[in-house]
């Protein structure tokens, strides 16, 4: 059973069962509603939380499970990974429990655990996410929509630690589940992940071409939107449009509901280089790495030091360059492989 | 394929577009009878406009046919001639209404505003409701002649003349099987009812003598109060109101300009919410009177769910099956009239009416703290009045921070949390809130943010913070005595001094330790197992080393008495084991059945123990 067939029908039943419209259970699916219509991050987390609150409350433990994933996720967007983290894997232990085996819900929390130690340190874990993703593919093989969520987990991982042949060969696969989920919602996160392969290919027209298909701004993420229109902004820098690729910058920002993550600040950094605002794209980097510092995403913290460290020796600043080595020394000690960042020789004022 | 460029005209399969709007442009078919009346509404109001006729008085009338099948709507309304049917009732999208309204825009009397029709595709529902339509007519101008316009609702239709003696229109709907309801008397009144109620024309049913409309709407009476409490009871709505306010016509301004917007209606506050958070906000909407919707979410401010009421505006756009609203500027414009009245009509009621006031504050209690945070201005009028839910009852933000005398404010936001932190905070005279209701944290930021700044403490489980840390040496015998019966113990200092220990576990003793369970057992799955494994070690490494520490209580007297047995080398074991039960349970957020079983075990053992020896002990002293 998918987990939203799981909802439909546990949602049925609760209309049935409810004597007053104010049921715990009709309340808990209200909020839960509530939160999907709304794009306000904050406001969608204040009404999943109270949805949870009211689950635990009346007992609702596979509810409670199913709001823990969509919460985290909202933390997550809100850059608030350490509470992310810690729900997810309260909610792991607690499903471990034999009347969950197998279920929707098992799989749903494990598979949003596995995301979440994905962005922390991609790296350090790729031996236990390659292993426990081996092991939910078997259980989940019925399930599209949590191959999906996996496999895009996946690739993101693999292209982070440099594996990017094998990252593209779950492409189809990720393909494939999109097309069998059939929703809007997952076409377009599709799009999102092609148009980003075909930009690192530095295939640009694909790139556009992709994005034109996946316009359909009502069934999408703001976060997806935005996305996709700065990688727009950078295809426009490319082929020297710049009034149309500021124009796509300034939008995507504005579309933009929550904090930039690292792969939106990629691209919004790229494109100030590719317009030539090197200080730009560093002030970017810096912003992040601030905003980032506390939230436990070790990954996303030394990735925007080494681009600092990068960016600064681009200019010649060996003294900028040299603190920020320092910070990415500091930050890559939180991982548990952080050998990708010390490859370079270390740099000596 | 031509290389040459070829322009085209688009072609119409009409019986297919005739198809797809009658049958589904509207969700409801019953809005195909309201369609039908709303022009026979427009055709009143029309000859009120252009004929000179002082004494005409509008009717409509609907009655079923004696065949049992047909739907007669009659009225005396302007009626047609042979051209304006071609021109406008054979016409998809063209209307005369449309036009006479613009054309009398600009008159005072304002006469163009009781004009419903907008889109020229009302009369289409006619197919909705049914499969032949006929429609007898003559006109109110010099020299028509009564016409019969016929249709199935194919790509043709037949006009002939007619026999009509008397001015205004019939329609003749040969009702499809599904839409015969239509042809009961009471579903027509319902529906007249529901459709046209503040419609200014009667409109009857069969022979009634009454019309099935009231035609004045509540908030236009003289009594409007009064008539708004007797219309909702009529409707089932809400049983009462606690307070009301009209709506009114609004000036904007938009860029240089000033406009009116022309706004009638009522808002009303009843007194409980339904559901708390099942409510919505919920407007009904009319636009030139009909009905458009009584449902619509979108015309309030988005903290404003625990307001009801009406609207009426021409200003708003309805869709073109006049079911909803069009989300454009114009919508965006009422939205912020709408907001600023209910804003300054709820502030005037803070300053005139403290009493109603209060009881709003009550009756909507979690909604308005729920959602004050979305509005800067409605934060305002109540961030002092709204009470939260304390550990000595309901208390506004004033009177906790009286009460406690400094600026900072301890609250909770899982239930599942024990009373150990509620009663170390009392004893420390300070109390907690409950927040576990989603609004109060927000509240509480808030409060922070813009009133006065506080230090926000949340108390869900570190209880470390809310002892004192003393000297341990005077002790030293009495954590002894515990660490004999398998107790570690520290001694520190707390108040209420009634409370002679508790345990400390740290934010992170459940997590721990039901992961050591599963990990343990082998219950998580391969690789995430790893995983959960190393994140409980680093969370284990920032824990201190007093989870599961009995923190005794210095300023106990209980414990003063057992320190100084202790020291006489006489302490009493029992009372130690029982003491750290008893702290356990009080402490009780970890405890699972089987350890509450093994606990209270414990404590029947001991005291048995101690029942036993006493027993002993007596017969003993017997015997002596």
């Amino acid at each position: 059973m998918s987990i939203f067939d799981w909802y439909l029908d546990y949602l049925e039943v609760c209309v049935e069962k409810a004597d007053f419209p104010d049921d715990p259970c009709l309340q808990m699916f209200d909020l839960f509603d509530r939160s999907g219509e709304t794009e306000d991050v904050e406001q969608a987390l204040a009404y999943l939380t109270q949805a949870k609150a009211i689950a635990d409350g009346a007992g609702e433990e596979e509810f409670s499970l199913w709001c823990d994933v969509f919460i985290a996720q909202k933390l997550a967007n809100l850059l608030r990974y350490d509470e992310a983290l810690r729900l997810l894997s309260e909610s792991v232990v607690r499903s471990r429990q034999k009347r969950f085996n197998r279920t929707p819900q098992q799989i749903m929390v494990n598979v949003g655990y596995l995301g979440k130690m994905t962005d922390i340190d991609p790296a350090g874990y790729m031996s236990q996410i390659e292993e426990s993703a081996k092991y939910l593919r078997e259980i989940a093989k019925s399930e599209p929509m949590h191959l999906y969520v996996m496999d895009v987990n996946l690739i993101w991982a693999l292209n982070e630690c440099g594996r990017r042949d094998e990252a593209d060969s779950y492409l189809s696969s990720v393909a494939s589940h999109a097309h069998a989920i059939g929703e809007d919602y997952y076409h377009h996160s599709h799009a999102v992940l092609l148009a980003k392969t075909a930009y690192r290919a530095g295939d640009y027209d694909l790139t556009l071409e992709i994005l034109d298909h996946s316009d359909d701004l009502e069934t999408n993420s703001l976060y997806n939107i935005a996305s996709q229109i700065m990688k727009r902004a950078c295809c426009y820098a490319r082929a020297g449009e710049l009034d149309s690729a500021r124009r796509q910058y300034n939008k995507s920002w504005k579309t933009l509901n929550c904090p930039a993550d690292l792969d939106f600040c990629r691209f919004a950094c790229e494109f100030q280089r590719l317009i030539g605002q090197e200080r730009e794209a560093l002030k970017l980097w810096e912003t992040f790495y601030h905003d980032s510092l506390d939230t436990g995403v070790h990954w996303s913290i030394a990735c925007a030091a080494e681009q600092l460290v990068l960016g600064y020796q681009t200019l010649g600043e060996t003294a900028e360059a040299a603190l920020w080595e320092r910070k990415l020394r500091d930050a890559a000690g939180n991982l548990r492989a952080p050998d990708r960042f010390f490859e370079r020789e270390p740099l000596i004022v | 394929m031509s290389d040459q460029e070829n322009t085209a005209k688009f072609e119409l399969h009409l019986p297919g577009l005739l198809k797809v709007l009658a049958e589904h442009l509207y969700s409801d078919p019953r809005v195909g009878f309201r369609e039908l009346l709303q022009n026979s509404h427009d055709s009143c109001s029309r000859r009120a406009i252009e004929s000179d006729d002082a004494t005409y008085q509008p009717e409509i009338r609907v009655r079923a046919d004696a065949d049992g099948r047909t739907l007669l709507i009659e009225d005396n309304g302007s009626g047609l001639t042979e051209s304006e049917i071609v021109s406008y009732l054979s016409t998809i999208g063209r209307g005369y209404t449309r036009e006479l309204r613009s054309a009398t825009q600009f008159d005072d009397d304002g006469a163009g505003n009781q004009l419903i029709g907008q889109f020229g595709l009302g009369f289409l529902s006619a197919f909705l409701v049914a499969s032949e339509v006929e429609v007898h007519t003559l006109s109110f101008q010099d020299g028509a002649r009564p016409m019969i316009w016929r249709s199935e609702g194919d790509e043709s239709y037949k006009l002939v003349p007619g026999d009509r003696t008397t001015v205004g229109t019939t329609i003749r709907l040969r009702c499809k099987p599904q839409m015969r309801f239509l042809l009961c008397p009471e579903k027509m009144q319902e529906l007249i009812a529901r459709f046209c109620d503040f419609l200014p024309y009667p409109i009857y049913v069969q022979d009634d003598a009454y019309p099935s409309n009231r035609q004045v709407a509540p908030w236009d009476q003289a009594d409007a109060d009064a008539a708004l409490r007797d219309y909702l009871k009529s409707k089932h709505q809400r049983q009462d109101i606690l307070w009301s306010m009209p709506l009114q016509d609004a000036t904007y301004r938009l860029g240089s300009e000033t406009i009116t917007v022309p706004l009638s209606g009522v808002l009303y506050i009843p007194w409980q919410s339904v559901a708390s958070i099942c409510e919505f906000g919920e407007l009904s909407v009319y636009i030139r009177g009909m009905f458009i919707t009584d449902n619509n979410r979108t015309v309030l401010p988005e903290w404003a769910k625990f307001v009801s009421g009406m609207v009426s505006t021409p200003f708003l756009q309805p869709t073109a099956s006049r079911e909803d609203l069009h989300a454009d500027e114009s919508l965006e414009i009422v939205q912020e009239v709408v907001e600023q009245q209910l804003m300054d009509g709820l502030t005037r009621l803070s300053q005139t009416d403290p009493s109603t006031w209060e009881d709003v504050i009550e009756s909507h209690h979690d909604l308005i703290l729920g959602w004050a945070s979305r509005s800067e201005a409605f934060f305002d009028c109540i961030a002092d009045r709204i009470k939260l839910d304390s550990s000595r009852g309901m208390v506004t933000m004033q009177e906790y921070l009286r009460g406690t005398g400094n600026d900072r404010v301890y609250f909770f936001t899982k239930k599942n949390a024990t009373l150990c932190e509620q009663v170390l905070l009392e004893g420390r005279d300070m109390p907690v809130i409950d927040g576990t209701w989603f609004g109060v944290t927000q509240f509480l930021e808030r409060y922070s943010n813009k009133v006065r700044p506080l230090e926000l403490i949340p108390v869900d489980s570190d209880t470390s913070s809310l002892v004192r840390s003393i000297n341990q040496t005077p002790f030293e015998s009495l954590i002894e005595q515990f660490r004999r019966v398998g107790v570690d113990a520290r001694v520190v200092e707390y108040a209420p001094r009634e409370l002679p220990a508790f345990v400390y576990y740290s934010p992170n003793a459940e997590f721990l330790r039901e992961s050591e369970k599963a990990l343990g057992a082998g219950e998580l799955m391969p690789g995430i197992a790893d995983m959960i494994g190393q994140y409980a070690d680093s969370l284990r490494g920032q824990g201190t080393d007093e989870d599961n520490t009995l923190l005794i209580n210095a300023s106990s007297p209980l414990i003063r008495q057992l320190q100084q047995q202790s020291d006489r080398g006489k302490c009493d074991t029992t009372t130690l084991r029982l003491i750290a039960h008893f702290a356990r349970v009080f402490t009780g957020r970890v405890l699972d059945v089987e350890t509450c079983v093994t606990e209270f075990a414990g404590i029947t053992e001991a005291l048995l123990d101690g029942l036993s020896g006493e027993a002993a002990a007596e017969r003993q002293g017997d015997q002596v």
